[in-house]
């Protein structure tokens, strides 16, 4: 679709991002760069700022202080190489629309005043074959559980064709049998785009990410690599206080072993 | 029943055919336009631009007589005033860091007190509640006419506009995302709006015009898996509220728009009641 960006430009820099809700601060002196096809989770306690670094990152919020470039450019022009899922759709169940429908939304951006095209159809199919629920997609999206409704809007994400793929809270309506699986799509999606995955549940996502980020007013980089998921968990029991612990780290993030 | 088809025949009843005709080209715009509304939850946003027509009415009714304007007539006052009220509420909606819901309020009642204030002050006797509740009796071959070109509009650019329209009532941020201009479409949706209200102010009046939007269209949504759907549903029952209502007032000699008004409710809450019926019996 577009030219492909050079792997050296990063798909998301912050540089010295600061942002405040009014008097609030939310977030201070944010740096960080994210290479293209990285997979980074983020985590941290509510409030913490995880949903708005994202909301930065596409552009619904200006930082007062800093920059964000998103493939090189500004978050509003990258927009449409972003496929983002909400965490709190703002849905109204009583809203008819199908699955097909929603997934399509992806597509929204280029049909102008038109219909979508076939090519549209099936670039929307293909994105809900890839999470396994093609089989729903002329289902009312109302009939549809809270785990097959996250799945659609991980598709209709998809169905933007994007370069980066922003997830807020993924798993916040699904069961643990269904988690699993869920991951390993999301692993797949890994090979092949960036991805921002907002998560409460790191034992999960560090299976599937090289960095963690832990997000509380300020951004820590933890790299995964040398981790499995176990150990973290069992180090820190849960993200709370994954980000309480004091340490100082680069950009490019630490080891544990230093705090250790 | 047969006698209110002669009467539709009949060459001295031609204001009762004028208005079968008016409700009947009204329908389709009601339909794909409520749908929209009560999928956006923004009835309380159209029933202030249906309040602030008397507003334009009332000013073009005053502005014929004291002026001789004569070309100004009540329906062009009521186009100006809609599509004035639903830009000047989309932008406050849009932008206004006041309750929105208050500045709403305060529209709504102004734009209504203007016309009243208007229509008092206009020489000669206009009965202000043929305007508030509908008289078939002043529907003009013109009118319909002015009704038949606002109704092509209407459709087109709601039928146009149907995917990008769909996915910003649904998730207007994700709709942004996408690169579309939701707040041009907000304004748009509220401007069409304008126009359906002002198809249907002569037959039913500005009090309960909004009652032919969000009736049918909350009656379609209980049977309708689509947006197409629930349009086509509103469509119908539209137009069966419009023709059994004249019909009803005809043959019991009530007025017509309360009875249209009526018949549309009477549908909604057989649906809802007979849902509710439903599900206990389960």
């Amino acid at each position: 679709m577009q030219s492909p960006v050079p792997l050296q430009i990063p798909a998301v820099q912050c540089e010295q991002v600061s942002f405040s809700y009014g008097e609030i601060p939310i977030l201070t002196d944010v740096s960080f760069s994210i290479q293209k096809l990285d997979a980074v989770a983020l985590v941290g306690p509510n409030g913490g700022g995880k949903s708005t670094l994202l909301k930065l990152i596409l552009g619904l919020l200006t930082p007062q202080t800093g920059t964000i470039k998103v493939l090189g450019v500004s978050p509003q022009q990258a927009r449409k190489k972003i496929g983002y899922m909400p965490q709190h759709l703002q849905y109204d169940p009583s809203f008819p629309v199908s699955v097909m429908d929603v997934v399509l939304m992806g597509r929204a951006g280029s049909i102008g005043l038109g219909r979508y095209s076939a090519e549209d159809r099936r670039i929307a199919m293909q994105a809900m074959a890839e999470l396994a629920v093609d089989g729903l997609a002329s289902r009312p999206f109302n009939s549809l559980s809270g785990g097959q409704r996250q799945r659609i809007l991980i598709a209709r994400a998809l169905a933007c064709e994007p370069e980066i793929l922003l997830l807020d809270e993924p798993t916040a309506n699904v069961d643990p049998g269904v988690e699993l699986q869920f991951f390993e799509i999301l692993k797949e999606l890994a090979n092949r785009v960036t991805v921002l995955t907002v998560s409460h549940d790191l034992g999960f996502v560090s299976q599937m990410v090289s960095r963690v980020f832990c997000v509380n007013r300020q951004v820590k980089i933890h790299p995964t690599s040398e981790l499995t998921g176990e150990i973290i968990h069992e180090m820190y029991g849960g993200d709370v206080r994954m980000v309480r612990h004091d340490h100082c780290c680069s950009e490019q993030g630490h080891s544990h072993a230093d705090i250790l | 029943m047969l006698t209110y088809f002669s009467a539709l025949t009949d060459p001295n009843m031609v204001f009762l055919r004028y208005a079968l005709f008016a409700g009947l080209l009204a329908a389709p715009a009601f339909g794909i336009i409520g749908t929209y509304v009560v999928a956006r939850r923004m009835t309380y946003l159209a029933g202030a631009i249906a309040h602030c027509v008397l507003g334009g009415i009332g000013a073009a009714l005053y502005c014929q007589a004291r002026y001789e304007l004569t070309w100004l007539t009540p329906m062009l006052g009521a186009i100006v005033a809609a599509i004035g009220a639903a830009l000047l509420i989309g932008l406050i909606s849009l932008r206004s860091r006041e309750r929105v819901d208050s500045v709403i309020g305060a529209i709504w009642v102004l734009g209504m007190a203007t016309g009243i204030i208007f229509i008092a002050k206009t020489p000669g006797y206009i009965d202000p509640m043929s305007y508030l509740f509908g008289n078939i009796l002043m529907i003009t071959g013109g009118d319909l006419l002015t009704i038949a070109v606002l109704d092509v509009i209407v459709i087109g650019l709601g039928l146009l506009s149907y995917n990008r329209m769909i996915a910003v009532c649904f998730d207007e941020e994700f709709a942004r995302l996408r690169g579309i201009r939701t707040e041009l479409y907000t304004l748009l949706l509220l401007c069409l709006t304008a126009l359906t209200i002002v198809l249907m102010v002569r037959v039913v009046g500005i009090v309960m015009v909004i009652a032919l939007f969000t009736l049918p269209a909350a009656t379609a949504s209980h049977f309708s898996t689509r947006i197409w759907q629930m349009m086509l549903f509103a469509t119908l029952l539209g137009m069966i509220s419009v023709a059994g209502g004249l019909s009803l007032s005809y043959g019991l000699d009530l007025p017509s728009g309360p009875t249209i008004v009526m018949l549309a409710g009477f549908f909604y809450l057989t649906v809802i009641i007979g849902k509710g019926l439903k599900n206990r019996l389960r």
